[in-house]
């Protein structure tokens, strides 16, 4: 079964003693952790989303499983303090219904709130949502019509996307029409966020972000990360001519490895298997960028092995890293002055046998 | 490098502990882009072997790279805190108690008349205070009648927080605010504060054990900002002494606290909005509490008279706040202070400012806490 979740400021939330940003409903029974992830992912800048909605299909790992969530974040008037507020709502689907639940019916078919003025509660009723009707037209009422195909090629392809729209559009269904043009089977894979910048759509494990803003805006937010293609649609434009683009790869779960790990303890511990020339994608802007496959990670902080599939790593890095392994050289020198010292060993004793067998 | 350099210093951000000769440097030229920990975006963090005259470390492409990195974390720090005396200082408050409010007001107010306390106060780094700016901007930059207050605190978001990513699942840490102050007689010091969403001090499950507090077992002191307007208010607001209980069993885990023992941060309670009940209890802060002595020029004396008027007013107003307060700190001082004040249509704070010269007073007068 589903579940929902509600997060806005408030002067109580479900959990006793709660207040300020908090969960003012929640389904019964859904997981306290997932709960804790929704709170951090109902995060909303009204200036990336040009202060419209902003949603969000991506799925997180709990207990050792993958769980989908599509969320929706608008700003709703002002909290009980008297500032600004916004609410998110979310919907959680198990990995029991994860295969059979299109999360483009739940982002079009479900009542996402837009306020909430009732007590704070748990709710009994599950969220449910209808299942008819997509298509809407919006990339073709934004004066875009074209773009939504590119966009999901480029998703296809197993790159990342940064998209910039003019203010005013129909986010939702734009985001919605993307989601149509892929295959079902990757529509929860992919990761769509909106209004947020390239380094916490990453972590998200998103791959498109779309930013709303007009087109002077300008910062760090609204620029696209070394790896990600920046399609900036605030002027409208022709789209670009289909190509045909073999399937690659579906690309990249985490971008970093876990923190208390320097690039040289980790170039030690891990090993790093490079593809055959040719089958590395390169990224623009991160120059000399190959793929790297990494076999395994051990366990951060204890806990379970980090499920990473592929990173990005330039030869540059690698050969800076190895510039600064003193303590390497060390112990290679170590190795090898043992390797020689048993080479003499073995010749000395050779040549002692050899001179008793003459004798 | 200079000469200058600590014998050891801590991050931050994650709190490892390092010689500065650890220190990582972060790679200027455009190809050398791109870092495993930090991100794709950010440059390349290295161990230089190469330094100019100027003792800046240079990258494998040549360039000359002035910004430091931590070791473990990668995330920058300024270099300030390798060559200068550093000390933390975290403020706690529940949501809504105006925590970032009173912070912009007080660096604005620290800016504008740190020449009268005899001492100065500058960002070590603008661009690490940029948030900060922004507070000060909207509050008193702003058109006539038109002031703007800092938005609600969020409880997420690169823009207040850094994001680390620790056994595969993101967590993340308040971004620092670093401020070199020039003490009256001893030097210069780095002040390092904290300022996260009140949710975050919140006793509850999602903040069992919460990187973004970690600072709190390390705080050389501690403003406690305590709106009293809220306390006891209709409508279900938060219990503030709660948010208090929580600050304080966090900093018994993390600073490992006998529980025996009562806590050995310095505490100030800031006690906000007093241009509405202040005049009620006798309290005047019509003027700037200045001395020719001590190390920031703060009038201690008198702040102590201040502190037990508003101690003896709220020990009916708020007893569960002075019993809790009692039971965890016997380093208490009370400072009524008004981040806002005015009529609606200027800001005019009061007393903003004196809760961390206060801290900053005592945190340089006590011992190094280990």
């Amino acid at each position: 079964m589903a579940y929902e979740v509600v997060n806005t400021s408030a002067a109580a939330g479900v959990v006793p003693g709660q207040s300020g940003y908090c969960d003012v409903l929640r389904t019964q029974g859904i997981p306290e952790p997932i709960c804790s992830e929704l709170a951090r992912m109902s995060h909303y800048d009204s200036e990336l989303c040009g202060e419209g909605e902003s949603v969000s299909v991506c799925t997180i790992r709990f207990g050792g499983e993958t769980w989908g969530v599509v969320s929706r974040t608008v700003p709703c008037g002002v909290d009980h303090t008297g500032r600004m507020n916004r609410l998110a709502h979310h919907v959680v689907v198990p990995p029991s219904e994860l295969e059979s639940t299109d999360p483009l019916d739940v982002l079009c078919g479900f009542a996402f709130r837009s306020s909430y003025d009732s007590a704070p509660r748990m709710s009994s009723s599950l969220p449910t949502w209808s299942g008819a009707g997509h298509a809407s037209g919006a990339w073709l009422a934004a004066k875009l019509a074209g773009w939504e195909r590119h966009v999901a090629d480029v998703l296809a392809a197993g790159r990342k996307s940064m998209v910039l729209l003019p203010m005013g559009v129909a986010l939702r269904a734009m985001v919605a029409e993307v989601l149509t043009a892929l295959p079902r089977a990757d529509r929860w894979r992919v990761g769509v966020v909106t209004g947020l910048d390239a380094n916490t759509a990453w972590n998200q494990g998103a791959r498109l972000r779309f930013l709303v803003g007009a087109a002077n805006r300008a910062g760090a937010a609204w620029q696209a990360w070394p790896g990600e293609e920046a399609i900036d649609l605030r002027t409208p434009q022709a789209p670009p001519p289909r190509v045909d683009r073999p399937r690659e790869k579906p690309h990249v779960e985490k971008q970093r490895a876990p923190a208390g790990w320097d690039g040289d303890t980790a170039d030690r511990l891990v090993s790093l298997t490079p593809k055959p020339s040719g089958s590395g994608q390169r990224k623009p802007g991160f120059p000399g960028a190959i793929d790297v496959e990494i076999d395994s990670l051990p366990p951060a902080d204890g806990g379970s092995p980090i499920d990473i599939g592929l990173i990005e790593a330039s030869p540059r890095i690698l050969a800076a890293s190895i510039s600064n392994r003193r303590t390497e050289a060390v112990r290679w020198g170590i190795v090898a002055t043992w390797a020689l010292m048993g080479l003499l060993a073995g010749a000395l004793v050779g040549t002692v046998l050899w001179q008793v067998t003459r004798r | 490098m200079p000469q200058t350099l600590v014998p050891s210093t801590s991050c931050p951000n994650c709190w490892n502990a390092f010689r500065p000769t650890d220190v990582r440097f972060i790679a200027e030229h455009p190809s050398l882009m791109g870092d495993p920990l930090a991100g794709p975006a950010e440059g390349l963090r290295f161990r230089s072997s190469r330094f100019d005259l100027q003792g800046n470390a240079i990258d494998p492409e040549g360039k000359t790279c002035t910004r430091l990195a931590c070791p473990a974390c990668h995330v920058e720090m300024p270099r300030a805190l390798l060559e200068a005396d550093s000390r933390f200082l975290s403020i706690v408050g529940a949501p809504g108690s105006g925590k970032t409010c009173l912070l912009g007001a007080a660096s604005w107010s620290l800016r504008t008349y740190a020449g009268d306390y005899g001492c100065s106060w500058v960002d070590v780094d603008p661009r690490m205070n940029m948030l900060l700016h922004s507070y000060e901007s909207g509050l008193f930059l702003a058109a006539p009648g038109g002031y703007k207050k800092p938005p609600k605190t969020e409880v997420a978001g690169s823009s207040l927080y850094n994001q680390l990513v620790v056994g595969g699942k993101v967590q993340i840490t308040p971004k620092p605010m670093y401020f070199r102050v020039g003490l009256r007689m001893e030097g210069t010091t780095v002040l390092t504060l904290y300022d996260n969403a009140g949710e975050h001090f919140m006793p509850g499950p999602d903040n069992l054990d919460p990187l973004h507090t970690r600072h709190l077992g390390r705080a050389d002191a501690l403003i406690f900002v305590f709106d009293p307007t809220q306390a006891r208010a209709a409508g279900g607001s938060s219990r503030q002494e709660l948010v208090l209980i929580e600050a304080m069993a966090r900093i018994r885990r993390y600073a490992g606290t006998d529980q025996r023992a009562t806590i050995g941060t310095p505490l100030f309670v800031a006690l906000t909005k007093a241009d509405v009940w202040g005049r009620e209890v006798g309290i005047d802060l019509g003027s700037r509490p200045t001395a020719d002595s001590g190390q920031v020029g703060i009038d201690m004396d008198r702040l102590r008279q201040v502190s037990l008027k508003a101690a003896k007013h709220f020990q009916s107003a708020a007893p569960e706040l002075i019993q809790s307060i009692n039971a965890f700190s016997e380093q208490v001082t009370w400072v009524p202070c008004s981040a806002l004040g005015g009529d609606g249509t200027k800001v005019n704070p009061a007393w903003a400012e004196v809760p961390f010269l206060a801290a900053l007073e005592t945190m340089i007068r006590s011992p190094r806490r280990v």
